[in-house]
């Protein structure tokens, strides 16, 4: 074929040459003095139609040799292009291969990792077969807690080891897009034990498959250890274990707890919101190092330990300055979250300032209000406006905005970022009707929210059996998922390349037409010089 | 800004005005010329034969009417009066032969437009009339008359149509001349000026009897001849070896040859011959025929030659003059 497109080039330069070496046609000429002309001698011998002479030095055949060849080559270029693709397809495989922790669940008689390392050996195998005796390369990436270098050529059996670390499976996608090295990729295939996230992502240029690998095994892990302090009644803290089921749970969820007091063994309560996790409380935790076991942690044993540290239970020091009694379970030190009737000057820390707003009738209806916490979770804005308090009408401290407002544009609520800060109705003591009951669920909703801190989740570090530490092992507890449709990577031809996409042949015709002109503006212009 | 037609004089308007004045103070008189004809008052249009009164020119009685009277006294004597004749009438005749329209790079028909046009222009400003007639064209027989500012307008537009025209003819055909509508035409004292190479066939002799009538009755005939033989020669190509083609009754030639020198001096010497049988063919009272103009073989070169030459040429001043040089 080589030999043929070489033929070609030859006879069309030859012939280009003879087409200049020819004479041109005798021009038919109109002369005004034909009448006076002599006839030609009959006997007058016709010039022979080549002349020996090569163009060499003419301009013109120079431009038209370089058009023909312009031309030639925007011909063949998109030929060679699509000649070559169909017989021997560039394939350049990577492999993305999760070594995260859960990869030494064992799946068979090996770890998943081994699974996933004889998937890769069989990828290769699949992807040569493809090429078809062409251009074909193939790197491996691992990704642990990060991507590590890439191995190209992939060797036999590479030398992994699965990773003391849980991952993100958006890891791996991650290196999935890693710009190409010495190979280009035009096949991509994540092998992992992980769920292919709902929408597979996709790469510009080479395909993605998501390879699930591992057969599914059922396992427990421990979730998280949550503390919560004392409340404002004097309720003691609290300790909550949350353990994650993955497959089927067979017994009870047991789970061993050591702390500063002992050991005990706690028996988790399933929770009624989730089927797969499970709960246990402990009352009054004493402060220190704790560490929680799973007695029957199932497939993946880096979630079966969790230490942790829990904090000392501190009564909140409070500026009570109300005349309403302050609750036992806050100490009065002067300093910390300022209790005070609005007009104390609350601008350097924590205050909560209540005006007498429930002893005077309000505005029929509420006004505008904002949406705050206060107002969705503690109170009931329907019972609010049957029992509405006055509103607040002087000018607020700097720094608080108004939440909740009555129709006359009294202000009800008010609240300021930093430092926080509340303004509300004063509560009614010693009343049993609905509007005290709701003055006291307004004014200690806030003040909760003032002082007791949220839930807290404390410091804490999944260890292996082996003693070491396993960061994000919560990530890789879900061991028992299914395993989903298993979609083969088709390693077809390659996407065209980024050249093959923005063929050439448009600029080299553009380029054509450009000498096409040239040569004729040169024609016109020895033409007009000729006179 | 619009292009200019090219059949438009390359001599702005204004200029041919400036060289009409200038021409007229300058050019010496120098014996009776056309104008001077006209100035007289008379004219040879007959009006009537009215009776003799004192003072008449005693040359104007015609006697044999008078003698055809009863009784032969000085008050029965006749003389004939004219009608009064103040304004010139310039005649243009083109040559519209397809030759006129070579070579096409510079054909020799663009500056018998451009004659035809400027002498419209100046004879329009001096109020004369004017005569436009072609002989071997369309327009044969069918001589358009103007006067007035008008007639350039005219004139311009009717330059446009043989210029659009000039193509459609049949170069291979001998032409025929058809000249008597133009003949009749002509009105006494006029000047007729004919444009053309002079290389026509006059078989007929159509031309030649439109000359002698040019030239009859106190009229004048003026020949501005168009010598292209030089500008052809130059032509792109005119080197390499030609096939004639069939041209005004001369077969193609069957054989390609080229242009040799001799043969170029054999077709000039031919040509020379030719025209100057012509010349002596028309040779009678009111010809003016000078040298032959050489044209140049661009368009732009000759609209400069044209520029250049045009105001000393000797016929535009044998036409202002108030004689023939």
């Amino acid at each position: 074929m080589i030999l043929l497109g070489l033929l070609t080039c030859v006879a069309g330069l030859a012939g280009l040459v003879a087409w200049h070496m020819q004479r041109p046609d005798p021009e038919r000429r109109i002369l005004s003095f034909a009448r006076f002309l002599p006839d030609p001698p009959p006997a007058a011998p016709e010039a022979p139609r080549f002349a020996l002479r090569l163009p060499w030095s003419s301009a013109g055949f120079w431009l038209r040799l370089l058009s023909a060849g312009l031309l030639v080559a925007a011909l063949v270029f998109p030929w060679a292009e699509g000649l070559r693709l169909p017989g021997s397809a560039q394939v350049g495989l990577r492999v993305v291969l999760d070594v995260s922790a859960s990869m030494r669940v064992a799946s068979g008689e090996g770890t998943r990792l081994d699974k996933a390392l004889t998937e890769v050996a069989a990828l290769q195998a699949r992807a040569r077969e493809a090429a078809a005796g062409g251009a074909y390369c193939d790197e491996l990436i691992a990704v642990g807690g990060a991507a590590r270098a890439a191995l190209s050529p992939i060797p036999d059996r590479p030398a992994l080891q699965p990773e003391a670390m849980g991952a993100d499976p958006a890891r791996l996608v991650e290196a999935a897009r890693l710009a190409p090295g010495a190979c280009l990729p035009t096949q991509v295939v994540i092998l992992t034990d992980q769920p292919a996230p709902m929408q597979l992502p996709t790469l510009d240029g080479p395909a993605l498959d998501w390879l699930q690998v591992g057969v599914p095994a059922a396992n427990l892990g421990l979730r998280t250890a949550i503390w919560r302090g004392p409340d404002l009644l004097g309720g003691p803290a609290r300790l909550l274990i949350e353990v994650l089921a993955s497959g089927p749970v067979e017994g009870p969820v047991e789970v061993m707890l050591s702390g500063p007091g002992g050991s005990q063994t706690l028996t988790l309560d399933q929770a009624r919101d989730r089927d797969d996790l499970w709960r246990a409380e402990v009352i009054s935790p004493q402060p220190g190092d704790w560490s929680a076991r799973l007695s029957q942690g199932g497939a993946f044993t880096g979630d079966d330990r969790l230490d942790f540290t829990l904090p000392q239970a501190l009564r909140p020091g409070v500026d009570w300055r109300l005349a309403a009694p302050r609750p036992a379970a806050l100490v009065q030190d002067g300093a910390g979250l300022l209790v005070a009737p609005l007009g104390a000057d609350p601008t350097d820390r924590p205050a909560l300032l209540t005006y007498p707003g429930w002893d005077r009738p309000g505005a029929p209806t509420i006004g505008a209000f904002l949406d705050d916490p206060l107002v969705a979770e503690a109170m009931n804005l329907d019972l609010l406006e049957a029992h509405l308090p006055a509103g607040y009408t002087g000018p607020l401290p700097p720094g608080f905005q108004p939440v909740l407002s009555d129709a006359k544009g009294g202000v009800i609520l008010a609240r300021r970022a930093d430092p926080p800060g509340l303004i509300l109705p004063e509560p009614l003591a010693g009343r049993g009707d609905e509007a005290a009951t709701l003055s006291q669920i307004l004014f200690f909703s806030g003040l909760a929210e003032l002082i007791i801190p949220a839930h807290q989740t404390p410091r804490q570090a999944w260890i292996d059996a082996d003693g070491a530490e396993i960061p994000l092992a919560d990530r890789e507890s879900d061991t028992g998922r299914a395993l989903a449709l298993r979609v083969e990577p088709d390693f077809a031809p390659a996407p065209p390349s980024s050249s093959a996409a923005d063929p050439l042949w448009p600029d080299i015709a553009l380029a054509v037409l450009g000498l096409l002109l040239a040569e004729r503006l040169l024609v016109l212009w020895r033409r007009r010089h000729a006179l | 800004m619009a292009q200019r037609p090219p059949w438009i004089p390359p001599i702005p308007a204004a200029a041919l005005e400036r060289l009409r004045l200038a021409l007229r103070r300058k050019t010496p008189s120098d014996g009776l010329g056309i104008h001077l004809r006209r100035k007289q008052g008379q004219s040879l249009e007959f009006r009537e034969f009215r009776p003799y009164q004192m003072g008449d020119d005693i040359r104007h009685i015609d006697w044999v009417v008078s003698a055809r009277r009863p009784r032969m006294q000085p008050s029965d004597l006749l003389v004939r009066s004219f009608e009064a004749e103040e304004k010139m009438c310039l005649a243009v005749v083109l040559d519209l032969r397809p030759a006129m329209s070579l070579p096409n790079a510079a054909p020799k028909l663009l500056v018998a437009l451009w004659w035809m046009l400027a002498l419209v222009r100046i004879a329009a400003a001096q109020g004369d009339d004017i005569l436009l007639g072609s002989i071997f064209g369309p327009q044969d027989g069918c001589p358009v008359k103007l006067r007035g500012q008008r007639a350039v307008a005219v004139a311009e537009a009717l330059a446009g149509r043989i210029w659009q025209a000039r193509d459609q003819g049949d170069a291979s055909a001998t032409p025929r001349a058809v000249t008597q509508a133009l003949g009749a035409a002509l009105k006494p004292a006029s000047a007729v000026v004919v444009i053309s190479d002079m290389l026509f066939e006059d078989a007929d002799g159509a031309v030649a009897r439109l000359a002698r009538t040019a030239q009859a009755a106190r009229r004048e005939l003026l020949v501005i001849e168009l010598d292209s033989f030089a500008s052809e020669l130059a032509q792109p190509g005119m080197g390499a070896p030609l096939l004639r083609a069939a041209f005004e009754g001369r077969p193609a030639a069957e054989k390609a040859g080229p242009l040799e020198t001799a043969v170029q001096d054999e077709a000039r010497r031919a040509m020379q011959t030719f025209v100057e049988a012509r010349r002596k063919q028309w040779q009678a009272g009111g010809l003016y025929w000078p040298p032959a103009r050489q044209l140049a073989a661009t368009q732009k070169a000759m609209a400069e030659d044209f520029t250049t030459s045009f105001p000393r040429d000797p016929v535009l001043r044998a036409l202002l003059a108030r004689g023939t040089p």
